[in-house]
């Protein structure tokens, strides 16, 4: 089985267990061909810099949060190549191939996202088990984790959407430890990016990081980092350790009190994004497509900004009139995605 | 007790409340902890309505969608894809959420 075959297997298994109806602001995948042949332009570019600069995989992969993040951008890139000028084209097959390689270098196992995000090797999961200062929660600390965690997953959809969040908000595991217990790392590491959102720039939170370890349960995370479990996470919930701004906060008063700030936040937020009117609402979603790749383009000496000849392809556009199908049944639902993706069928 | 609704079952188990019906991202004073969300979706407008809720319900979303996630972050009931949720319930009623079947009773 082909590379992308077994991406588009995992791919299938994510999207068929989404609703594309709650995507938002709006579908991007009724959005992103208007640009699809600039984009892909940048990046074609950009792969040829770091190809003369002799920049290796291995560095420019760490210029991505995660593999969900560049898992979640190949499957638009499929999308892109498919719908523009590069559809079977040397270029297009080759830029693909090449976030492949980057993919494969950020995974330590399971690249295509069957079921995990793992970018540790095991000694660092034995040093991370053993070093970080644990604490143990009470049933009401641990729903304030809970909480905690929902508050920042919520603040980075409102600053980044539904589809342009992952380079911000990374889950690493299931790591399995010893004695039944697994360990997840969730990883919110850019609450002020003041590029896209000026006012943020005084955020009082920088990034969060939570740590927690679970008892007895079973875990998966999908290609799109969506977490999947029967089991009550909360109850489950043996330790946890906290990081805000890279300091560690253990007094649960305070985690309350982060928690709600960064609630609000997301709040307003959100409410300014939906009086956004239509042609707003499309820059920003173009403008948090480009700054997801922040990185990766200035690493190969490039701005991130979009070009000005984007603004023109999606001016006073409509979305796509794409309909997509009442779907009988679960392999129904793969069967049409799976076609819908793939990269090298029209 | 009484089955009302069917629908998806996306977080575990069971809980009983009040159902607010929430079709706005508004201000919403009367919203208590531990009621009921119902709602056609549920976005990021609502995250503080979400810590407060003893379970969440919606007409549509699947097992990866946002009400489920963090449903299942915050250890509380989620059922989605009832299609129907937010005409069947009404403000005010009691009722008992089963998260893993996917079921609403009405409770008298």
């Amino acid at each position: 089985m082909s590379w992308i075959d077994q991406f588009i297997k995992s791919y299938t298994q994510a999207v068929s267990d989404s609703d594309e109806e709650g995507w938002y602001p709006f579908d991007p995948y009724l959005f992103y061909p208007y640009f699809a042949d600039l984009f892909l332009e940048k990046l074609i570019r950009a792969q040829k810099k770091a190809e003369e600069r002799n920049i290796s995989v291995k560095e420019l992969a760490k210029t991505f949060a995660g593999p969900i993040t560049l898992r979640g951008e190949i499957q638009f890139l499929f999308l892109d190549v498919k719908g523009s000028n590069y559809f079977q084209t040397r270029e297009g097959g080759s830029l693909l191939d090449f976030f492949h390689n980057i993919l494969k270098a950020k995974c330590t196992s399971d690249i295509y996202g069957f079921k995990s995000a793992r970018i540790h090797t095991a000694p660092e999961i034995k040093r991370i088990a053993k070093s970080t200062p644990w604490q143990k929660p009470n049933l009401k600390q641990a729903q304030e984790v809970g909480k905690l965690i929902s508050a920042c997953s919520h603040l980075s959809w409102a600053l980044y959407t539904d589809y342009c969040y992952l380079q911000w908000y990374e889950i690493f595991g299931p790591y399995e430890l010893s004695q039944n217990r697994t360990l997840l790392i969730r990883q919110y590491s850019n609450f002020r990016p003041k590029e896209v959102w000026p006012h943020f720039k005084k955020f009082p939170y920088q990034s969060v990081n939570i740590y927690t370890i679970y008892k007895n349960v079973s875990i998966e995370l999908d290609q799109w980092s969506h977490l999947k479990s029967k089991d009550n996470l909360i109850v489950a919930m043996e330790n946890i350790a906290i990081k805000v701004n890279s300091r560690l906060v253990n007094d649960f008063k305070t985690i309350n009190k982060i928690r709600k700030t960064i609630e609000r936040s997301a709040q307003n937020l959100q409410n300014r994004f939906q009086k956004m009117d239509f042609e707003a609402l499309k820059k920003k979603v173009v403008e948090l497509r480009y700054y997801m790749y922040k990185d990766f383009f200035s690493k190969v000496g490039m701005s991130w900004r979009p070009e000005k000849e984007v603004w023109e392809k999606i001016k006073n556009k409509k979305l796509l009139p794409r309909k997509y199908p009442r779907f009988k049944n679960t392999d129904h639902a793969k069967k049409y995605w799976s076609q819908f993706i793939d990269p090298r069928r029209k | 007790m009484k089955k009302i609704l069917k629908g998806l079952g996306v977080s575990t188990g069971q809980t009983q409340g009040k159902v607010k019906i929430i079709m706005e991202s508004k201000r919403h004073p009367s919203f208590q902890e531990g009621d009921i969300l119902v709602t056609r979706i549920t976005d990021p407008t609502m995250v503080t309505l979400m810590a407060k809720a003893g379970a969440i319900i919606c007409d549509i979303g699947g097992m990866t969608s946002h009400p489920s996630i963090v449903s299942r972050e915050m250890g509380i009931p989620c059922v989605v894809a009832t299609k129907k949720a937010t005409k069947v319930l009404k403000d005010g009623m009691i009722v008992k959420v089963d998260g893993s079947k996917g079921v609403i009773y009405v409770l008298d």
